[in-house]
């Protein structure tokens, strides 16, 4: 469904991307692994149309998406939940998916959508018109994720779902992944959490330095000498 | 105490002008940082657009529509061929480029219909005044208090109950945010734009209804008091240019009407002085814009 192939990024003088490959197949999860600055953030930008492509492809459902504006790779259906969350602090929690299905051009079908999410996610109900910027952490990325799925997407970009938040929300946070999955979404998952990315997830790749270090199906992942000794702590 | 209650009156017509300037000014600026220094000849195509309309003996209302339209289609033709294609450049950039506009504008306005103000002819109804509590009131500053206060009401409901609205907000917090979620940017721009032209075009109006005449240059000096407002309040601000233009306004009026006429003459360095006092004990403004920045 998404193929990426030797995918370039420059940053300024920095080439923060250099020639990376990966795929994620329908319905499956891909994880996007490595250290802090090892591109992962910068290459799922770059596939959601937000940074300018240096070098390589980037094909959705076969058409090439490398140029397109944001708002059109958005509608081709990949949505986008990024690091930090970005929630719209100011606007309510109902704002932020008012906002978010306006790209459906039909007020029945957002509204709908917003049903749908607020039974998903009954915190967001409770908590509609509240500003977004008082949630904590975890409601955030609920809400975060509910904003994306505003668009009905087939690919789910997720970064950092987890980061900063506390240990029980981020076994809710992966339960959430697991059953986004288990509807057939598509999901690019980058993430510092390996164990529990590995355990999610169809293949991984790992990113060290902008360049792929080691790249397979997440079981023989989680197995190798590399990943356990560097990321497992085994 | 009456003088005061009547020049509070006419500070309050004043600064509501300033307020609407201001605000076009920050809704743009929160949304594509962008200091629109040609806003002044917005209000100016408005004047004319009412100027116009009454040469040919058009009715009032339809010359006020018309007006309004006007602005609303400068500022979106603005957009479309000039700061379109200047997206994501540098401040400075884009400061020139409506630099350059603005002087276009005006050497057109000035060869092109006249240098020096042109009269309008308003009913003597619209010229009088009425007595309320003891307080002789005109007429004129009592319908741009209404007109303000109509405005700023409409467009706080713009910007809190439609879905434009909303993203216009949010793209004020966070643009590439915005379209990451699939809305489209040139929309939101062009929304922010034309709202901005919609409160240039009604000041127009009631700044022509007060002067009545327009020249080349009735935008420009308005428009510059409401940059000192936008900074005032807070650059990107909307409450904060609301509240900047009315001081400004309360300012300009309490300082004309007051102050010894030896010292006149520094009227604007004394306002400005005050500007300078607050911004040094509030450097981003009295209401500072929420904005997180991302590179």
């Amino acid at each position: 469904m998404l193929t990426v192939t030797d995918l370039s990024v420059h940053y300024g003088p920095v080439h923060a991307v250099k020639g990376v490959d990966l795929a994620v197949r329908a319905g499956s999860v891909t994880a996007l692994l490595g250290a802090n600055g090892a591109g992962k953030t910068t290459t799922l930008m770059a596939i959601a149309g937000a940074r300018k492509v240096s070098g390589g492809t980037i094909e959705f459902d076969g058409r090439s998406i490398v140029g397109t504006p944001p708002e059109d790779i958005i509608r081709a259906g990949l949505a986008v939940v990024p690091e930090g969350r970005r929630v719209f602090a100011s606007l309510s929690v109902l704002e932020n998916l008012v906002v978010a299905g306006s790209l459906a051009g039909d007020a029945a079908v957002s509204r709908a959508r917003r049903d749908e999410m607020m039974t998903r996610f009954p915190i967001l109900a409770e908590r509609r018109h509240q500003k977004a910027g008082l949630l904590s952490g975890g409601e955030q990325q609920m809400l975060a994720v509910a904003r994306g799925l505003m668009s009905a997407p087939r690919l789910l970009l997720l970064d950092e779902p987890s980061l900063g938040l506390a240990p029980q929300m981020v076994d809710r946070v992966f339960d959430l992944i697991e059953s986004l999955k288990a509807e057939g979404l598509a999901i690019l998952l980058v993430e510092q959490n390996v164990p529990l990315s590995l355990e999610i997830a169809d293949e991984a790749v790992v990113l060290a330095n902008g360049r792929v270090s080691i790249s397979g199906d997440a079981a023989s992942l989680a197995d190798s000498d590399l990943v356990r000794s560097a990321y497992l702590a085994a | 105490m009456d003088v005061v209650i009547q020049q509070f009156v006419n500070a309050l017509s004043l600064g509501g002008i300033y307020a609407l300037l201001a605000l076009g000014l920050a809704i743009v600026f929160s949304i594509v940082r962008l200091i629109n220094f040609a806003h002044g000849e917005i209000m100016t195509v408005g004047g004319y657009g009412v100027f116009v309309c009454l040469l040919f003996g058009l009715p009032i209302p339809f010359a006020i529509i018309v007006g309004i339209l006007a602005s609303v289609a400068t500022a979106m033709l603005m957009e479309r061929v000039a700061f379109r294609a200047m997206r994501g450049a540098s401040v400075v950039s884009l400061l020139i480029t409506s630099f350059a506009i603005s002087e276009i504008l005006k050497v057109l306005f000035q060869n092109g219909i006249s240098a020096r103000p042109k009269p309008i002819q308003l009913p003597a109804s619209l010229s009088g005044s009425y007595e309320l509590a003891g307080l002789t009131i005109g007429v004129i500053p009592t319908i741009s208090i209404l007109t303000t206060l109509a405005a700023l009401t409409g467009l706080t409901l713009f910007l809190r109950r439609t879905e434009t609205g909303m993203a216009m907000r949010a793209a004020a917090e966070d643009f590439e945010m915005l379209r990451l979620l699939g809305v489209r940017a040139n929309r939101v721009v062009a929304a922010a734009f034309a709202l901005s032209g919609l409160l240039a075009g009604i000041a127009a109006v009631v700044w022509t209804a007060q002067r009545g005449s327009v020249d080349p240059l009735m935008g420009f000096y308005p428009v510059l008091k409401a940059f000192i407002a936008t900074v005032l309040g807070g650059l990107g601000s909307l409450s904060g240019a609301v509240l900047g233009g009315f001081l400004v306004g309360i300012f300009e009026v309490f300082s004309q009407a007051f102050l010894p006429a030896s010292l006149s003459p520094y009227r604007d360095a004394i306002v400005l002085s005050a500007v300078i006092a607050v911004l040094l004990v509030r450097p981003d403004g009295l209401i500072p814009a929420a904005k997180v920045d991302r590179s």
